[in-house]
This record gives C-alpha cells, sequence and structure tokens, in this order.
C-alpha cells in the first residue's frame, strides 16, 4: 500500500548521523544525461525531456521539470577522449530553466563527439 | 510541527528502488535518481582514494594520466552512468576525461593542455558519477 512520510530529519536508528530532509532534496541531481553527438541518442537519463542538435558540437538538454531559475549548478565531461585538445563547455548565456547547451571542441574546432555527459544540481521550480 | 524519523534502511513500497520525494514547490522525484552512486578523490600518480569515496572497489594507477576506477556496485547498463571529473590542480593547464570502459569499470584521464600529453604531474581529480545501478 502506498505511504507517505512527513518529517524534517532523517536519522539512522541509533539516533546518530542526523540530516534534514531539506539537505537530501538540496543535494539531490535534478538532472543527468548520457547522449551521443553524433546521433544525438539518449543513452540514459533522469528529467530530460529531449535533447536537440543545435549545430556541429553543441547539444541542449531540455529538462521535463524545469529548474527555478537559470543559476543552476551545470557540470559537463566527455568520455573516449584521445587529446586534451577536446575541450567542454556549458554555455552560461544559454543556460535557462528550461534547458541548457554543452559544446564541444575538439583541437580548436566544433566537433560532434559520441560521449559526452552532464549533471545539474539546484532548486526545481 | 517539526518531526524526526530515526531508521537505517528507506525502501520503496511499490517497487524497492523508487520512493518520491516532495520538492521544491511541489514538484517530485525518485529519490534514487538524484543521487550520486559513486564519488572519489583520486591521486593521478597513485592508487589512493579519499576516505569520501562511495561505492569505490579500487583504484589502479596506469600510465602517465591514466587510473582505473572500479566500482563495487555497478551499473545497469554501459551507458547508464554518467561521470563527471574535475581536476584540483592549481595550473590552467589541464584536461579531463572519462571512458566507459564497462558498467562498473571507469578509465580516468588528465591532459596537459598545453601538449595534448596524458601527465601524472601534481594531479587528484574529483569523479562523481550518476546513473541507474544494476
Amino acid at each position: 500500500m502506498a505511504s507517505e512520510l512527513r518529517v524534517n530529519t532523517l536519522k539512522d536508528a541509533s539516533g546518530n548521523n542526523s540530516v534534514a530532509t531539506s539537505v537530501v532534496f538540496a543535494g539531490s541531481a535534478k538532472s543527468w544525461v548520457h547522449f551521443d553527438m553524433s546521433d544525438f541518442s539518449n543513452k540514459d537519463s533522469h528529467n530530460i525531456a529531449s535533447i536537440t542538435d543545435s549545430g556541429t558540437g553543441l547539444g541542449e538538454p531540455t529538462f521535463t521539470s524545469a529548474m527555478g531559475n537559470a543559476l543552476y549548478s551545470g557540470v559537463a565531461t566527455g568520455g573516449n577522449m584521445s587529446s586534451s585538445e577536446n575541450g567542454i563547455q556549458i554555455q552560461r548565456a544559454q543556460m535557462t530553466t528550461a534547458k541548457y547547451r554543452i559544446e564541444f571542441t575538439a583541437g580548436g574546432s566544433a566537433n560532434d563527439t559520441t560521449t559526452m555527459h552532464g549533471q545539474i544540481c539546484g532548486d526545481l521550480a | 510541527m517539526a518531526s524526526e524519523l530515526k531508521v537505517d534502511t528507506i525502501t520503496g513500497v511499490t517497487t524497492a528502488g523508487e520512493i518520491t520525494i516532495t520538492l521544491e514547490n511541489s514538484e517530485s522525484q525518485i529519490l534514487q535518481k538524484g543521487l550520486a552512486k559513486v564519488t572519489a578523490n583520486i591521486q593521478v600518480d597513485a592508487t589512493s582514494n579519499s576516505d569520501a569515496s562511495l561505492n569505490v572497489s579500487s583504484v589502479a594507477d596506469g600510465a602517465a594520466g591514466l587510473n582505473t576506477l572500479t566500482v563495487t556496485n555497478p551499473f545497469s547498463a554501459i551507458k547508464s552512468a554518467v561521470p563527471c571529473m574535475e581536476n584540483h590542480d592549481s595550473s590552467y593547464n589541464r584536461g579531463t576525461g572519462v571512458d566507459d570502459a564497462s558498467a562498473s569499470v571507469f578509465i580516468l584521464r588528465l591532459f596537459r593542455s598545453s601538449t595534448s600529453a596524458l601527465t601524472d604531474d601534481e594531479g587528484d581529480v574529483a569523479i562523481t558519477i550518476h546513473g541507474d545501478l544494476a
């Protein structure tokens, strides 16, 4: 049977290791995604409605549930890279409550890498 | 009214791994989806791993700039892991990458940007991995 608990604080059964539920909620990632820029296939994700091809080396994951503001924490890392000539950034000007944009370059030029990861923390709307 | 719950384990009723939490402005989320499944801080020139590590079985030192992180509890699939890694060197001259070798093994790479070569110099890296466990 479904049930619902409303509590402010969680502790272990011994009464130690206290954590406020607000910390659990704030510390949970609100979105993550693993996708391929060559075909924009979504390998696995959480709170991602779609991923848009915005040009060579540019991918825009769109959230299913929007963020509360555009100042959330976003990090991205690529995989299967053979050189430090690869650069990755989340474009600040393209961060909105609905989506964000990851830019990938190889050797100074935009490139559609096959493995890209993004993680978002912050408050939902 | 403030309240406090004392438990060692929380398990979903309908599905063990799915506990819904209410977030900001009544948005809801599966608790387990938002939790990091792996955390580690690793010296790139060694096999050391910090006390803050979570779900790390071992860290192996490879050639320059390469370390292999093996997790204790694997992910559900090779593409179901979402790693993000940062270098803590004081130099700006670094680049990082993570290869997903399998659902439980990740190859960490640290580059020197000026030469594009892998490097062990002065580096420690922090990595978090989200995703679905097996």
